[in-house]
C-alpha cells in the first residue's frame, strides 16, 4: 500500500466510509510519528556526543555554600554530620616578616620567594566544647578572584610547619559558646602570594560543599 | 516514456520551509546557551598544545614551560641510587598556577610507538598559589629505544583528557642524546623548589 502523491507520510491511501471522523491531533501524531520516535533517539545521541563538556560543566560548577559575616563579624557554619554549630571572626590579616612555628613552639623568621609577601590571618572560632568540625584549608582570595592556599609543601624553606594540620579548632580548642575570647580557640594561618595582591576575602573550606567566607574590611 | 510533472504541493513546501526555520532556531538557540556560558577564559578545552623546550604554554589552569630533559643510568635522590636496567630520564619544567591554587595531574613521556611511561605526579610537584612559580622535576624510568622522537606530555588531570588542556613538549631527543645519556652514571634528582630567589624576611 502506497500513499497518494502529496499526501502526509503515514497517511492511508484512502479511509474506510465507515470509519470516525479523524481529529486534527490524531492526524499530528500519525502525521509526524516517525519523527516523534527519532526525536529521544537524536537527544540521546547528542547527549552522548556532548557527554565530555556536561563532565565539564559539572566539574567547573562550584557547590559551594558561601556564608557570609553577620554585622558582628562572625560567620556562622552547622556541621552537617553532627549539626554542631560553629562561628569564626576574622581578627587581623596583615603582611609578616616572621610566623608561629607550630613544630617549635617559637616565632622564627622565614623565607619565601621574591615578589612575594607572606600575609598573617589570624581568626577566633566559638564553637561546642569537645566539637571537632573539619577543615580542609585556609584560601585567600584577591580582589581579581585569584585563590592562594594556606599550605603549599616546599614552598617556604622547609625551616618548620608554619600552618597548624586543622586550621580549625578541634576538640581541644572547643570553648563554651558564650566565651569566645579564649586564646585556645585563636587560630593564626599564612599565606604567600605575590606582592601588590589586595584580600578579598578568606575561604574555610569544611565538610563539602561548605565554604565559610569571611570578607575582609577596606 | 512520459515524465510525470513534478507538483508543489503547497502545503508540503510549507512544512518542509517551516521545519528549516525551526532547525535554524534551535541551533541558534544552542549556540546562544555555548556562548552565555562563556566563564571568562578560566574554562579548560580539550585540546593539546605543542611547544619547545623553553617556551611557555599559558593553559587555563598553569603556565607551563619545560626547561629541560636530562637522562643517566643511576638516579640519585636523597643520595640513595637507584638502578636500572633502562635509563632514568628527569624531566625539569616551570610550573606557575593560574587563578587557582594547581599542580600537575599526570606527566608522561609518550614513545613514538605510542608507549606511555607515567610519573606519579602527586608527589613531584607541590603544585604553586597563582603568580609564585616553581621548578618542579619528574622522573621516569624507561627504554632507552623508546626515547628518540618522545615527547613530554603534561595534563591537570589523570583522569579525564577531554576537558582539560594537554601540553605537549617535544625535547627533541636524538640517538646521540640517549647514547651520552647511557655513558652517564648518575643523574642527580632535585626535590621541586620556587622558581625565583628566596629571600629571608626580617
Amino acid at each position: 500500500m502506497s500513499a497518494p502523491a502529496g499526501a502526509p507520510l503515514g497517511a492511508p491511501a484512502s479511509a474506510p466510509a465507515d470509519a470516525p471522523p479523524t481529529r486534527s491531533s490524531d492526524r499530528f501524531w500519525r502525521r509526524n510519528r516517525r519523527g516523534l520516535i527519532l526525536l529521544p533517539v537524536a537527544a540521546l545521541l547528542a547527549f552522548g556526543a556532548a557527554s565530555g563538556r556536561l563532565v565539564q560543566v559539572r566539574t567547573q560548577v562550584d557547590y559551594s555554600e558561601v556564608h557570609w559575616p553577620d554585622p558582628q563579624g562572625w560567620v556562622g557554619v552547622t556541621e552537617k554530620l553532627t549539626g554542631q554549630e560553629y562561628r569564626v571572626r576574622l581578627v587581623t590579616i596583615r603582611t609578616v616578616r616572621e610566623v608561629f612555628d607550630y613544630s617549635t613552639g617559637m616565632r622564627t623568621a622565614v623565607t619565601i620567594p621574591e615578589r612575594s609577601d607572606l600575609w598573617q590571618i589570624v581568626m577566633d572560632w566559638d564553637g561546642p566544647s569537645g566539637g571537632t568540625l573539619v577543615c580542609r584549608g585556609i584560601f585567600l582570595r584577591d580582589s581579581d578572584d585569584n585563590r592562594y592556599a594556606g599550605k603549599l609543601p616546599g614552598l617556604l624553606d622547609g625551616r618548620g610547619q608554619i600552618e597548624p594540620v586543622n586550621p580549625c579548632p578541634t576538640g581541644a580548642y572547643g570553648v563554651d559558646p558564650d566565651n569566645t575570647k579564649r586564646a585556645a580557640s585563636t587560630i593564626v594561618s599564612y599565606v604567600v602570594t605575590p606582592q601588590g595582591v589586595r584580600p578579598d576575602r578568606v575561604e574555610i573550606r569544611t565538610t563539602a560543599p561548605q565554604v565559610i567566607a569571611v570578607r575582609v574590611a577596606g | 516514456m512520459r515524465v510525470p510533472a513534478v507538483r508543489l504541493n503547497p502545503r508540503r513546501l510549507a512544512g518542509g520551509v517551516s521545519s528549516g526555520v525551526l532547525l535554524l532556531g534551535a541551533l541558534s538557540v544552542g549556540l546562544a546557551i555555548d556562548k552565555s556560558s562563556d566563564d571568562g577564559g578560566r574554562a579548560t578545552r580539550a585540546f593539546v598544545r605543542t611547544a619547545e623546550l623553553g617556551q611557555e604554554t599559558v593553559t587555563g589552569y598553569a603556565k607551563i614551560t619545560a626547561l629541560s630533559v636530562d637522562g643517566g643510568r643511576r638516579l640519585v635522590e636523597l643520595r640513595t641510587p637507584q638502578a636500572t636496567p633502562g635509563l632514568w630520564v628527569v624531566a625539569t619544567v616551570r610550573w606557575e598556577s593560574v587563578g587557582e591554587p594547581e599542580y600537575p595531574g599526570r606527566v608522561s613521556i609518550l614513545a613514538p610507538d605510542g608507549t606511555t611511561y607515567v610519573h606519579a605526579a602527586l608527589g613531584g610537584c607541590p603544585g604553586s598559589n597563582p603568580g609564585i612559580p616553581v621548578i618542579c622535576r619528574f622522573q621516569f624510568e624507561v627504554d632507552p629505544d623508546d626515547l628518540p622522537g618522545a615527547i613530554v606530555e603534561i595534563a591537570a588531570t589523570d583522569f579525564d583528557d577531554r576537558w582539560t588542556e594537554i601540553v605537549h613538549i617535544d625535547p627533541a631527543i636524538t640517538t646521540q642524546m640517549v647514547q651520552t645519556w647511557r655513558d652517564r652514571d648518575e643523574l642527580p634528582l632535585a626535590p621541586a623548589e620556587p622558581a625565583a630567589p628566596m629571600r629571608t624576611l626580617r
